[in-house]
């Protein structure tokens, strides 16, 4: 199969030069090798059908987080208590790639409802990441940037953030992660983790990709009450190198605690953008180090009440209906969920407690209100903020095993904050260290998307 | 806020969250989350005097639809093991 990009793959269909039935059938092919060395997917589909939607992305394969439904095929978030839940009706995100004629491959691993760092609280499979088969390939989109990275055809694929479920995988992998603005795409059909953290975006690797994809699947919807109802947006536009006279601050609470050498190559990357006339300015961001903790109260919270429909009753894990209602339920939910589903709920209903809501769930939100406006006084004076995406590189799975919960969490510090404030956020491959990649990461003001994929673009393109 | 983390925490959240946890998880949990309610406590350093929680990250209005029928095409005990003449079948109430 020749190698294409999506861009070159596009024209090629646009001027009728491929054989579009002999091209899938390739890639069906090719998925098959992939998912026996690095298993990116949870499920693949039997049969990739041209749609007679002759659209934007007409024959192009995407790939699914398998937390967003896809009627008539198999949707489980990656939870043993999900397992053969066919959704009857398609995600908005998924009609609008289905209107402009984009195929879908299969549903891509992840941690168990997105609650994890690295992709490894995993009940179906472990995917490997390409740049070295005994590393993370990040989480907890991992299975959406392991296909993204081992693909020899064209190919986008649609991931999910909370807290950095796009931005990890993307940069553990040298491939692009876009996280939209919260409320930019339709999250109707996805199976919340978070309802006000959740934001469904990209993962390309180059950044026409995830322009490409976001203009697609961002629309206003009636079906999310959250869905912002602003005019559709072609961002490929954004996609030049006119960022002479734009601003970034760099945030010095972004460099403490990370990996030295990711430190210099982030540097290295933002002297780059300033010889192209992007100037910077070394700012502070106090509130910082208290965006983890807020998260993973207000994450944890609602993902208790979100978790409460998971009950054996309508769809997923069933068992004989034994005992007395909460003995039945609890009884389902101690075997489908997994042990940091257990626990993410546990610690959730826990902040929600009476006695304990102020003190934790009720003090999060407001530090999480001061976070806002923190970033928001930032972007005043600057079109963007620049820092690393993750302060390790891609760890070993050995490693992670010996990790405490706590100090899985604390990995998330730096994509946690543009999460928890809604910002949108890209991360773009910056160099990479003894094989490992290492990420830049680009965070923007609310529907901001243009400035952050100019910049990023531009940074693409001087390498 | 500084929480004693004991088992007999671990198992009224347990129950709360109807979810069945084991011995070993119950020894698990409760170390796990006398750390991890550590980590909270951290936002205790944060003055918070007079400011609105923020349940959303960007300003929403309530949205309203009319209260109207609407026809759907699937069925909605497809997915299900647990059913009886068109309904769900339940487990017992009380």
């Amino acid at each position: 199969m020749k190698k294409l990009s999506v861009k070159e793959f596009l024209n090629e269909v646009k001027n009728g030069n491929l054989d579009l039935e002999d091209f899938l059938a390739k890639v069906k092919e090719s998925c098959e090798k992939i998912q026996k060395e690095f298993s990116p997917f949870i499920t693949l589909v039997e049969n990739f059908r041209l749609s007679s939607n002759k659209g934007k992305i007409f024959g192009l394969p995407i790939s699914i987080k398998d937390n967003i439904c896809t009627k008539g095929i198999q949707t489980t978030a990656g939870s043993k208590i999900l397992e053969g839940y066919i959704p009857p009706f398609n995600a908005t995100c998924i009609e609008n790639v289905l209107e402009e004629g984009g195929i879908i491959i299969g549903k891509t691993a992840m941690d168990e409802f997105g609650f994890g760092t690295f992709c490894t609280n995993c009940y179906y499979c472990l995917p490997k990441n390409p740049l070295d088969k005994e590393r993370s390939c990040g989480g907890s989109s991992g299975g959406s940037s392991c296909i993204t990275l081992s693909a020899n055809f064209p190919h986008v694929s649609i991931a999910e953030s909370t807290g950095g479920s796009i931005s990890c995988p993307a940069c553990f992998t040298s491939t692009i992660g876009l996280t939209p603005t919260y409320g930019l795409v339709s999250r109707f059909g996805l199976i919340d983790y978070a309802n006000s953290l959740d934001k469904i975006g990209c993962i390309g690797k180059e950044v026409f990709d995830v322009a490409l994809l976001l203009s697609i699947i961002a629309s206003y919807d009636k079906k999310d009450s959250t869905s912002l109802n602003i005019k559709k947006v072609d961002y490929t536009q954004f996609l030049n190198k006119d960022v002479k006279g734009m601003k970034v601050g760099i945030p010095k609470e972004y460099f403490e605690n990370v990996n030295e050498r990711i430190v210099e190559k982030v540097w290295d990357g933002i002297k780059l953008l300033e010889k192209l006339g992007i100037s910077y300015e070394e700012i502070s961001l106090p509130l910082t180090p208290y965006a983890s903790p807020s998260y993973y109260i207000i994450a944890m919270a609602e993902a208790s009440t979100n978790l409460a429909k998971f009950c054996g009753m309508r769809y997923g894990l069933h068992l004989p209906l034994k005992g007395n209602f909460n003995e039945y339920f609890s009884e389902v939910r101690g075997k489908g969920f997994g042990k940091e589903a257990k626990r993410r709920i546990m610690l959730g209903t826990f902040a929600r407690m009476a006695g304990y809501r102020e003190a934790y769930y009720l003090k999060a939100l407001k530090i999480r209100r001061l976070i806002i406006n923190e970033f928001k006084r930032a972007f005043k004076k600057f079109d963007a903020i620049i820092a690393p995406t993750m302060p390790i590189l891609p760890p070993k799975f050995k490693d992670i095993e010996k990790l405490e919960p706590v100090e899985n969490y604390m990995m998330d510090i730096l994509t946690v904050p543009p999460n928890l404030a809604g910002m949108p956020h890209i991360s773009i491959p910056c160099g990479k260290i003894n094989g490992l990649s290492v990420g830049l990461h680009i965070i923007g003001d609310h529907l901001q998307e243009g400035k952050i994929l100019k910049i990023a673009y531009t940074l693409e393109n001087v390498k | 806020m500084k929480v004693e983390v004991d088992k007999k925490l671990v198992e009224h959240v347990s129950k709360l969250a109807r979810i069945k946890i084991s011995e070993e998880e119950k020894e698990e949990f409760t170390s796990q989350f006398d750390s991890i309610l550590n980590f909270f406590s951290k936002i205790d350093e944060v003055n918070t005097e007079n400011v609105e929680p923020a349940f959303q990250p960007i300003d929403l209005k309530n949205v309203l639809r009319k209260d109207e029928v609407k026809k759907f095409d699937w069925d909605p005990l497809a997915n299900t093991k647990h059913k009886e003449n068109k309904h769900f079948k339940g487990p017992r109430i009380v």
